[in-house]
């Protein structure tokens, strides 16, 4: 196949703070006009456009149709898709465009979660809600404090996963430190690991500080086939890999501490872009710390560092932003605020940035190939992977 | 180049309301009888595509991550489709692109839709309204459609008497059909004397609430043409948007369906078709009301605009027409699972392979149409499928 | 940094009620422990494996070709998360407490509260058995919870 898909265009809107001036559609309208900018297009030049959302995180019912008109899709062919993270928005522009090479496509998402009652009952009501509801969900729906539920079932699999790999809180913290920090230039000396394990603990090993907090987002990313961003401005950032996947759908039948899902789509995403020894071939990765377990347990199972190397790989800094593959670089969720199911595919945005040299404050030198993973938080194991390169 | 694409396998199931299985069991059951309709086993099977329109029907938030053991995708790529109605045609166009894009060779596809376990469907299509502008007034499916049926019977002169005979002919043709679940035996005067729902939407204008799912399984070229000599491709796809403010589109007519138009004519100029009247053997178009069917016959080109009454009257969609629409008794006649309207596209394909059974039309059928109308009243998904 | 004047808001949320099947699977484990306070689990007749949650059909061999096998209502933990909030956001003294329960002869199990232990007592692999309900009405409350078992 002689045509490549790739991002020729990037528009992100993100705040940790509630974005109380605007609404869901001006954001994520906010973001498209900037990635149609960047990317020297018109409404007019857009193929068809992609968008995702969930119902429920919204409480909108076909949460995905309200936001059309924001992402330039009026008369156009759309694709709408629901209940999927906004990384699998790129999926499907990918494909979108090579079934259709002469097309641009726009890929985007939203999510205000200000508009519910950020970390608070909403969203543990609908981690109950994305139980089955007949085996777990009830059980779910019963326990003492529903604020409680989303801790305990992350606090499940980070047990399984640190009791198979012997690491400890303070690993956790080492984690969390490192990514809190990483927007220090702009906000000031961050938190250190003293402070980080004294933050409350929510159910052991999850504190306040080791548990990404929700925030407000929109991303859109434009797509074109490599012959049609010739004619475009800017460099192209190549999509050479996508994998996604799902594991088993209930808890109870899952190996638990792991992340197969994740390990699947990046074994997709790795023999399409031909990546043999990521740890080796790959210079930058954004990946989900939706708590800062998690961060680690991903690079375990995109093959970032061996099961064993995981404990050693925090000791020696490897994934700092100075070590042998910086991680989370952006501050990742940890400290940018997690726009759950945006999110995803604001880690494109990071790496297109990155692999263009336009990082500013977070650049890390030379980035020729960059990873970007997202996961579909609890209790879905679901998770998406895409791999960008420069050439 | 974007590869061909055939659609070789199809998984069906009776619709039901109160359907006594599960989503996973409903999902489980189509996929089976699609694995053995096309002769492969799930481990063939590179990835799946879901559609289901609206979560808060079966009240499980992203329920497609319940069914992912039942569809065989476990450990695989699955994707999830919404566009509400029009998820019918546009999730099987979302699995088109995943084999004519090369990512892979064989694709799931499966819908589904349990409504029947809420307590409104009603009320659950009140939370598809914009929740500052039109929510609060409660506005519901039926009203709205009362709003475009009023302007499209304006707008072309269409009558009552001709909407009921579409209601009519579609009952009727369930009567042949082993998964319809409301077949009747009626007359225009039965469906005239229905209470009204919103002028001049009756009871027997519309189509019941039920539950149950499709699979259907696409192939690239070359493992299509190891699987069967005589693949259905899928010729065309299109699919149109309008604003999702019903209120300010730039075409303020309700009446004209401007985004069905925009989908048939990229699916039709994909496929290479000029003339839908007399290129088009068979078609089963998205008719949740009668208006519809009558508006979407026009919109693919089935009927001159605004001939849809005349369509009617002359027995042209009859199932021993020259121009058969929804001879398995579409919507109105086997049930209207909203994303799993994919069933239309079944029983083109279903036509198509001689496999229809009673339903069976007596002409050749070379090439046929589907479509799906959803989103915000502003959305259409067409697909062209037919043989070498 | 100027404050941002919001934008007025409305309030909603969605309520819908339902009622769900359990399943043709769901009925016999439910009817089962109801009448007999027993769990039971579907074997797949190809692979051997014992599902609980039990289901109609084996999502490894893609068959429905499933008999019934009662599993013992005991099992291992495999792993356990606890809560010290009340619902009111008040510390509570005493935790209280999930876990993820292989039952024993089984391939899957139930995720339930673990009670009469502490967290301190528990740990990963430790056997567990489920306490039941005294009136049960079949539904999965009827196993009120699991708590540490002698092995």
């Amino acid at each position: 196949m002689n045509d490549r898909v790739c991002v020729v265009g990037i528009g992100v809107v993100e705040a940790k703070d509630p974005m109380v001036d605007v609404s869901h559609k001006e954001m994520l309208f906010y973001a498209t006009r900037h990635a149609l900018d960047d990317a020297g297009l018109e409404r007019k030049d857009i193929g068809s456009a992609i968008t995702t959302s969930f119902d429920f995180l919204e409480g909108r019912s076909l949460s995905n149709q309200f936001t059309l008109d924001s992402i330039g899709g009026v008369m156009k062919p759309c694709d709408l898709r629901l209940g999927e993270d906004g990384i699998y928005s790129l999926f499907a522009g990918y494909m979108e465009v090579m079934s259709d090479p002469s097309q641009v496509v726009v890929v985007a998402s939203v999510q205000k979660a200000s508009e519910r009652d950020p970390d608070g009952l909403s969203y543990q009501k609908l981690i109950a809600d994305s139980m089955e509801p007949v085996f777990s969900r009830p059980v779910c729906k019963s326990v003492p404090n529903l604020l409680g539920l989303e801790p305990v079932l992350a606090a499940m699999e980070a047990r399984a996963f640190m009791d198979r790999t012997g690491l400890s809180e303070e690993d956790l913290a080492e984690v969390a430190v490192k990514n809190l920090n990483m927007d220090k230039g702009t906000k000031g000396s961050g938190p250190d690991k003293k402070t980080v394990l004294k933050s409350d603990m929510l159910s052991w090993p999850i504190r306040t500080m080791t548990k990404a907090k929700e925030a407000d987002a929109a991303c859109a990313i434009i797509l074109a086939s490599e012959n049609r961003a010739k004619d475009l401005q800017n460099e192209p950032v190549f999509v050479s890999g996508i994998g996604w996947c799902s594991d088993k759908s209930h808890l109870a039948f899952r190996e638990q501490g792991v992340s197969r899902e994740t390990k699947w789509a990046a074994r997709q995403a790795y023999k399409m872009a031909g990546i043999r020894r990521p740890d080796r071939e790959i210079d930058l990765a954004e990946v989900s710390d939706w708590y800062a377990h998690r961060e680690l347990l991903h690079c375990e199972a995109l093959g970032l560092c061996g099961s064993d190397e995981i404990k050693g790989c925090v000791a020696d800094k490897s994934f700092q932003k100075e070590g042998r593959l910086p991680v989370n670089v952006s501050g990742g969720l940890l400290g940018r605020g997690n726009a759950v199911g945006t999110s995803g595919l604001i880690r494109v945005a990071q790496i297109v940035r990155q692999i263009r040299g336009q990082a500013n404050g977070f650049q890390v030198p030379g980035v020729g190939v960059g990873l970007a993973h997202s996961w579909g938080g609890i209790p879905t194991a679901t998770a998406g992977v895409a791999v960008l390169s420069k050439w | 180049m974007p590869k061909r694409v055939a659609i070789v396998g199809v998984g069906m199931q009776k619709y039901e309301f109160r359907k006594e299985r599960t989503v996973e069991e409903m999902v489980f059951d189509v996929t089976r009888n699609a694995l053995e309709d096309s002769h492969l086993s799930k481990d063939d099977i590179d990835s799946v595509v879901f559609g289901s329109a609206v979560d808060a029907f079966c009240g499980i938030n992203n329920s497609d991550k319940v069914a992912i053991d039942a569809s065989g995708g476990l450990l695989k790529p699955t994707m999830r489709n919404s566009t509400s109605g029009s998820t019918a045609i546009s999730t099987p166009i979302l699995g088109y692109t995943h084999v004519a894009s090369g990512m892979h060779d064989l694709v799931m596809v499966i819908c589904y839709e349990k409504m029947s376990e809420n307590d409104s469907a009603q009320a659950v299509f009140n939370t598809v309204y914009d929740e500052a502008y039109v929510r609060p007034i409660g506005l519901n499916v039926p009203i709205q459609c009362g709003l475009e049926a009023r302007a499209y019977l304006h707008k072309y002169g269409i009558t009552e008497r001709q909407m009921a005979k579409v209601s009519v002919k579609n009952r009727g043709n369930a009567l042949s059909n082993p998964y319809a679940q409301l077949p009747m035996k009626l007359t225009v005067e039965d469906v005239l004397a229905s209470p009204y729902l919103s002028w001049p939407v009756k009871l027997l204008d519309t189509s019941p609430v039920t539950d149950g799912a499709r699979a259907l399984i696409l192939a690239s070229e070359d493992v299509a043409r190891e699987l069967t000599d005589d693949p259905v491709w899928i010729k065309g796809v299109g699919r149109g948007a309008d604003s999702v403010y019903f209120m300010g589109r730039k075409n303020k007519d309700l009446g004209r369906l401007d985004y069905a138009y925009l989908a048939a004519k990229q699916a039709y100029d994909m496929a290479g078709i000029r003339n839908p009247m007399a290129e088009i053997d068979y078609a089963e178009v998205y008719d949740p009301f009668t208006y519809k069917e009558m508006q979407h016959c026009e919109a693919m080109g089935l009927c001159p605009e605004g001939g849809a009454g005349r369509m009617i009257d002359e027995g042209i969609s009859l199932k021993e027409g020259p121009l058969p629409v929804n001879a398995s008794g579409g919507l109105q006649g086997e049930g209207n699972p909203i994303g799993a309207g994919m069933s239309r596209l079944c029983w083109c394909y279903l036509q198509a392979k001689g496999q229809a059974g009673a339903c069976q039309v007596p002409k050749d059928v070379n090439n046929a149409v589907a479509n799906g109308w959803g989103g915000m009243y502003q959305y259409n998904a067409v697909m062209v499928i037919g043989r070498d | 940094m100027a404050k941002k004047k919001a934008v007025l808001s409305i309030d909603g949320e969605i309520q819908i009620n339902y009622k769900w099947s359990v399943g043709k699977a769901g009925d016999r484990f439910f009817t089962e422990l109801r009448d007999h306070k027993k769990i039971m689990g579907t074997k797949c007749r190809q692979c051997g494996r014992i599902l609980v949650p039990p289901r109609i059909f084996c999502e490894e061999c893609f068959v429905e070709d499933m008999e019934w096998v009662e599993v013992e209502p005991r099992g291992s933990l495999l792993t356990f998360g606890e809560s010290y909030f009340s619902t009111d956001g008040k510390r509570l003294k005493e935790p209280w407490m999930l876990g993820i329960v292989r039952l024993k002869g089984s391939n899957g199990g139930l995720i339930h509260f673990i009670r009469e232990s502490r967290p301190e007592d528990l740990k990963i692999g430790m056997p567990v058995e489920a306490v039941f309900k005294s009136k049960p009405e079949g539904n999965i409350m009827d196993i009120l919870y699991f708590r540490p078992a002698n092995n």
